[in-house]
C-alpha cells in the first residue's frame, strides 16, 4: 500500500462537520494526518489484514477510512454525533469500504463533573475553630449545585471508572484503536485522558492518539507510572486548525501534537507475531 | 446493525452492574444483502472466510443464535462444534449470517434493567445519559 494513494483516496472524503459543536471540539479532519498515522501503524503490523480496529470519536470518518482501506479485518466507528456519523458513513460507502465498517452512536463520559456536597453541621463546627478562613468554602459549596473538580479528581475518576466509561463494548475488543480525541479546551480538561484510558481498555494491542505536546511530560508519567504502561511519541505532528468557529481569530492556527503509541501486547513481538499477516 | 455488531453489545451503565448483555432485539424493519454476489473476487472471498475463522472464537454463540432468531433466521445450530469450525461451507453461511443481515430500525431491551436502545438507520444509538454512567451510591 502506497502512503500517496492513501492520501488522495482519503482526500476525496467529505471532512466538514454538518453541524460543528465547539464543545465536542470538530474540527475538519486532515487527510495527510490520517494517512500518516495509518501508514505507520500498518508498518508495525497493527492495522492491516488479520487485524480488527476502532475509531473511537471518529467524526466524519477519516481514520476508520483509512483503517478500512488498508484492508483491516474489520474497523469499528464510534462518535456521539449522529449528524457526523451519517457523513462518515456516506464517505466509507462512496470509498466502498464500508462492508468492513461497524458504525455506533455511543459517547464517552465526560468529565470533572461533580455536585457540590451540603456541608454538614461538624463541617461548620470545625471551620470556626480554624478562624474562619474555611468558611468561605462552606459558603461557595452551598451556593453552587456543580463544581468543576479538582485536576487530581479528575484523574482519579479516569483510573477508577470500572470500565463505566459509556462505551457499550468489552474490554479488548479490538487489536488496535485509533483516536483523536478533544483536548479538553472547552470546559472538559482531562477529555484526552479518559479517552486514551477507554482507548486502552478496548485494545488489546496497541492505542495511537493525539495529544498536546504541551502535556508530553504529565502524559508519559501518567500513562507509565499510574497506568503502568509503555508509551511512546512516535511523531511529533502540527494541527493546522482551519477557523471554523465565530469565536475563532486567526484563519488557521497551528497546534503542536504528539502522536502517541501505547503498547498493550502482553509479550513482546519477538517469536514471529511480527510476521503474521 | 449486523450480528457480528450485535454480539458485542452490551449495556455498560452502572445499574446494570457487568450483566446487561445480550441485548434482546425487537426488529421492526431487517435488510439482508445477497449472499452469492458475484462482485466478491476469490481474494475477498478467502478474506472472509479467514476473518470468520478469527472471530469464531470470541463470539458468544448463544448470543448469536438467540438474535439471528429474532432478526428472522432460527436456523443456526444451538452448538459449536470444531467440526463445524474447519466446514467452508458454514463458515460461508456464517459469514451471511454476521455481515449480510441488518438491522435497519428496531429497539435493543437490556435483560436486567429493561432500559431500551433505539436502531434508527442501522446504526444503534447506545448514548448513555451522565447518571447513568455513575456507580450507584448507597
Amino acid at each position: 500500500m502506497k502512503l500517496k494513494h492513501l492520501e488522495s483516496a482519503l482526500s476525496s472524503m467529505q471532512r466538514d462537520f454538518p453541524n460543528p459543536d465547539v464543545r465536542l471540539e470538530q474540527y475538519p479532519s486532515s487527510p495527510q494526518l490520517a494517512a500518516a498515522v495509518v501508514f505507520t501503524a500498518f508498518e508495525r503490523n497493527d492495522v492491516g489484514p488479520g487485524r480488527t480496529v476502532l475509531d473511537l470519536g471518529c467524526g466524519t470518518g477519516m481514520l476508520t477510512a483509512a483503517a478500512a482501506y488498508c484492508e483491516s479485518d474489520h474497523v469499528w466507528a464510534i462518535d456521539c454525533d449522529e449528524s457526523a456519523l451519517m457523513v462518515a458513513r456516506v464517505n466509507l460507502q462512496e470509498l466502498e469500504l464500508d462492508e468492513q465498517v461497524s458504525f455506533l452512536l455511543a459517547q464517552v463520559k465526560s468529565v470533572g463533573k461533580k455536585k457540590a456536597k451540603q456541608p454538614t453541621n461538624k463541617n461548620n463546627k470545625d471551620n470556626n475553630k480554624k478562624g474562619g478562613k474555611s468558611q468561605r468554602g462552606a459558603v461557595a459549596a452551598a451556593t453552587n449545585t456543580t463544581l468543576r473538580s479538582s485536576t487530581q479528581d479528575v484523574r482519579n475518576e479516569i483510573l477508577n471508572d470500572g470500565g463505566l466509561d459509556g462505551i457499550p463494548l468489552p474490554e479488548n475488543l479490538v487489536d488496535t484503536v485509533l483516536t483523536n480525541p478533544p483536548f479538553g479546551t472547552k470546559d472538559n480538561a482531562g477529555m484526552d485522558l479518559r479517552f486514551l484510558k477507554t482507548a486502552t481498555r478496548l485494545a488489546s494491542r496497541a492505542v495511537y492518539s493525539f495529544h498536546k505536546t504541551s502535556t508530553r511530560a504529565f502524559l508519559k508519567k501518567h500513562v507509565e507510572t499510574v497506568w503502568n504502561l509503555p508509551m511512546t511519541v512516535v511523531a511529533e505532528m502540527k494541527f493546522d486548525i482551519p477557523k471554523t468557529y465565530q469565536f475563532h481569530k486567526h484563519q488557521t492556527m497551528d497546534i503542536e501534537v504528539d502522536l502517541i503509541r501505547i503498547d498493550l501486547s502482553p509479550t513482546s513481538d519477538e517469536d514471529g507475531e511480527e510476521d503474521e499477516r | 446493525m449486523r450480528l457480528l455488531t450485535h454480539n458485542a453489545l452490551t449495556n455498560n451503565s452502572a445499574a446494570a452492574k457487568g450483566n446487561g448483555y445480550p441485548l434482546k432485539i425487537m426488529a421492526k424493519v431487517v435488510r439482508v444483502d445477497d449472499a452469492d454476489n458475484t462482485a466478491v473476487s476469490d481474494e475477498q472471498r478467502q478474506r472472509q472466510m479467514m476473518f470468520v475463522k478469527g472471530v469464531l472464537p470470541s463470539l458468544d454463540w448463544g448470543a448469536l443464535v438467540k438474535a439471528a432468531a429474532e432478526l428472522g433466521i432460527p436456523t443456526l445450530p444451538h452448538t459449536l462444534t470444531a467440526e463445524m469450525a474447519d466446514d467452508v461451507d458454514f463458515c460461508k453461511a456464517l459469514y451471511h449470517v454476521l455481515m449480510n443481515v441488518h438491522l435497519m430500525e428496531g429497539m435493543l431491551r437490556c435483560p436486567v434493567t429493561k432500559r431500551e436502545f433505539p436502531v434508527l438507520d442501522g446504526i444503534p444509538n447506545m448514548m448513555l445519559e451522565e447518571d447513568e454512567c455513575h456507580a450507584v451510591r448507597m
